[in-house]
């Protein structure tokens, strides 16, 4: 987008560019637990957020295996976020994900919980 | 009896001009004043000659021509301009072959051949020009006398006196008179017995009242004589021409005297060489012996027949003319100067209408001692002139200018004679000058005039030039110096730098005051985008001027040269023009996230001299906000401003 600055004598222009904030990834540590233990997510935007924050939603293929906030705020200025992810004891290995959802796009991704 | 009549001329008055010679004459110049007949009212044929009054008119009367081609009277005023007095219309008068005698208070006199009696009158124009029939020749009624050629003499009294060619007791003419109250007077008749006969030659009197005159013909020996009537009014024969006294036949002109009483004349046939018989110039000395001053000769070529008389100046040169002869075939103006040198002053050039021709008349002598006459034919209308020698009159008196002046203004100055210029004197005053950024040249005095002012136009100089003038006539001269100066002394530019825009003016400075009209300077441009008037003028008086000079203010840097240009110099002046503009425009970040700000920062070439506004704009003003101006402060080179985003409104990275 051009921005110009002319006087009688001259005319100069410059370029900026302007994106919209979006997840860029999504990554989870560790990737396999054992049910019940705690896992930590961790979002990254593709630009610092906007003022007021940026408002990711989160979502959980079994949400009664695997619980995630349903909202996350990256604060202003961040271009990173971690939040907390529960899991519940299970009876045999699954195999299951974690989206996060904005106004671009969405990411996964995958965690394997183990039975104790 | 001559012896006594010798003794008697010692004490005769001067009878010619009163002009005083203080050194040898050379002749200056020769310049025709009136050349007769370009119209058909003018005169023709003036057979008599001029008369000059004391203010310096001169008179005279033309034989034919005029309004009713039976003569006229003219006049030549101080300034040269010719008028027609009176013209002649057969009823009071016609055919003059006599000139003008003026009395004491300005009234003309003069005689005409014809009349309307037939036999000629004496006519009168007083001073206020109202012509007066004083006297008809009527040999029936009025007494003798028939047929006057010469013209009317005036006494100390105011009696007029004159000679009719014919007539008279024994029909062989007369001298006649008219007194003050009017009264005519039969005052001697010719033709009896040797006395001469036919009387051409009007009359001459002297201080102690005699009269004088010649006859054509008659006396001894038939070849006419000089005759003399003295106080007590008794008739003298003074001397008869012929081979055997001396030589010399048939004076048409009269007598003139000299200051010490001799008298002089001419024949206009014979002379004392028996190889001549062209004419001669004669005196009768106070001892009453006659003298052959000269015979003319046709051979030489010289001069022939001369019909008048002889002038004298007052250091005793004399002068007279011939009807024939000369280089040029149509007379002469002669000269015998004091020493007895006989030369021409000018020889007439028969033939061409660039001279006149065959004076009649003789030489009349104005105050300032120059020569003027005429000639009955010839000229440019072929009907005489009236001529002029001059030979400076009155010499230079003071001469000066102004002691500077700028190269191609013009020079005032003035000069001043010890006398009154007259049409018979050019009153030429010759400037010479040792540089030709003033040139040499002339300066007339006008007739009547004692001095003139004049302005000599300079030429341009380049460079400050001290000139020497000498102003010079009748061998005085007089020097002058003036200094020459370049007009334009300075050009300058205030200021002579300045940004686009920035007001500028010129101001140009002369080395004198403007002369009267102002002083114009041309002024240009090297640059079309710098402005400045086309011309301006230094007001009359002043020494200087200003002008603006104006520079867009989308000019760029450069340096523009400005000329001042005069009559004399070109002078230039650069003007610098420092450019002004705004050179880079970045941002910060230039990626940002929509919503989020970035900072805009605008750089010049150079810190402005005072508050410089940039213009902003953004491509797309609904997504990407900027300022519509930005102001960069005094003496900074740069200013900063901020750019908005509209949050989140594009679902991909937008790039524009």
């Amino acid at each position: 987008m051009l921005i110009v600055a002319s006087d009688a004598a001259s005319a100069k222009q410059t370029t900026i560019t302007v994106v919209s904030a979006h997840v860029t990834l999504l990554s989870l540590t560790p990737t396999t637990v054992v049910g019940g233990t705690g896992v930590t997510g961790h979002l990254y935007l593709n630009v610092p957020a906007p003022s007021g924050g940026f408002v990711v939603n989160l979502s959980s293929q079994y949400p009664n295996l695997v619980g995630v906030p349903a909202t996350v705020t990256v604060p202003a200025g961040s271009t990173d976020l971690i939040f907390p992810i529960t899991t519940m004891a299970t009876s045999g290995p699954y195999r299951t994900w974690i989206k996060s959802t904005d106004l671009v796009g969405s990411q996964v991704a995958t965690l394997t919980v183990l039975s104790p | 009896m001559r012896l006594l009549l010798a003794s008697i001329r010692l004490i005769a008055a001067l009878l010619v001009t009163g002009f005083t010679m203080s050194q040898a004459r050379s002749q200056t110049g020769y310049r025709l004043l009136h050349n007769f007949g370009a119209t058909s009212s003018d005169g023709i044929n003036p057979y008599a000659g001029v008369s000059v009054d004391s203010a310096g008119k001169v008179y005279g009367a033309s034989y034919s021509g005029g309004a009713h081609a039976l003569g006229m009277v003219w006049e030549i005023d101080t300034a040269g301009n010719y008028h027609d007095l009176h013209d002649f219309d057969g009823v009071d008068g016609a055919k003059p072959s006599a000139g003008v005698t003026f009395d004491s208070v300005g009234n003309l006199y003069g005689t005409c051949g014809a009349s309307p009696s037939g036999y000629g009158n004496v006519w009168e124009i007083d001073a206020a020009g109202n012509y007066h029939d004083l006297h008809d020749f009527d040999p029936f009624t009025d007494g003798p006398g028939e047929d006057p050629m010469a013209g009317v003499t005036i006494d100390s009294a105011g009696n007029l006196y004159g000679t009719c060619t014919d007539g008279g007791l024994y029909s062989a003419g007369m001298i006649w008179e008219l007194d003050t109250s009017g009264n005519y007077h039969d005052l001697h008749d010719f033709g009896a017995g040797t006395d001469g006969t036919d009387p051409k030659a009007g009359v001459t009197v002297d201080s102690a009242g005699k009269l004088h005159g010649t006859c054509y013909s008659g006396g001894a020996d038939s070849l006419g004589m000089v005759w003399e009537i003295d106080e007590s009014g008794k008739y003298h024969d003074l001397h008869d021409f012929g081979a055997d006294t001396g030589g010399g036949a048939n004076p048409i002109a009269g007598v003139t005297i000299d200051s010490a009483g001799n008298l002089y004349g001419t024949c206009v046939f014979g002379s004392a060489n028996s190889e001549s018989g062209n004419g001669m110039v004669w005196q009768i000395d106070t001892s009453s012996n006659y003298h052959d001053l000269h015979d003319f000769f046709s051979a030489n070529p010289e001069g022939a027949n001369p019909w008048a008389g002889v002038t004298i100046d007052s250091a005793g040169n004399l002068y007279g003319t011939c009807t024939n002869g000369g280089t040029g075939g149509g007379g002469i103006v002669w000269e015998i100067d004091k020493a007895g040198s006989y030369r021409h002053l000018h020889d007439f050039v028969d033939g061409t209408l660039a001279d006149g021709a065959n004076p009649f008349a003789g030489v009349t002598i104005d105050a300032a001692g120059n020569l003027s006459g005429t000639c009955e034919s010839g000229g440019s209308a072929d009907g005489g002139v009236v001529w002029n020698i001059y030979f400076g009159g009155p010499v230079l008196s003071s001469f000066s200018t102004a002691p500077s002046a700028l190269g191609g203004s013009a020079l005032a100055g003035s000069v001043s004679l010890a006398g009154a210029a007259t049409p018979m004197d050019t009153g030429t005053v010759q400037i010479t000058s040792d540089n030709s950024a003033i040139p040499s040249t002339s300066i007339v005095v006008p007739g009547g005039a004692t001095g003139t002012s004049f302005a000599l136009q300079c030429g341009a100089v380049t460079s400050q030039s001290t000139i020497h003038l000498t102003a010079s006539k009748g061998g005085v001269s007089k020097t002058s110096t003036v200094v020459l100066y370049p007009g334009l002394a300075s050009f300058a530019l205030s200021p002579a730098s300045i940004f686009p825009g920035e007001p500028c003016n010129g101001t140009l400075t002369l080395n004198l005051p403007a002369p009267a009209g102002g002083w114009l300077v041309h002024l240009s441009s090297n640059d079309k985008k710098v402005g400045v008037p086309s011309s301006v003028t230094v007001p009359e008086g002043q020494s200087a001027v200003s002008f603006p000079v104006t520079v867009p203010s989308a000019s760029l840097g450069e340096t523009a040269q400005i000329s001042a240009k005069d009559v004399d110099v070109t002078l230039s002046q650069n003007l610098n023009i420092t450019a002004l503009y705004t050179s880079a425009i970045s941002v910060s970040p230039s990626i940002i996230s929509a919503g989020n700000t970035a900072t805009g920062t605008v750089t010049l070439n150079t810190a402005a001299p005072s508050g410089f506004t940039v213009n902003l704009a953004s491509q797309y003003p609904s997504y990407v906000g900027v300022p519509a101006t930005l102001t960069i402060p005094a003496n900074a080179s740069s200013a900063t401003f901020q750019i908005t985003t509209k949050a989140a409104l594009v679902a991909r990275p937008m790039r524009c």
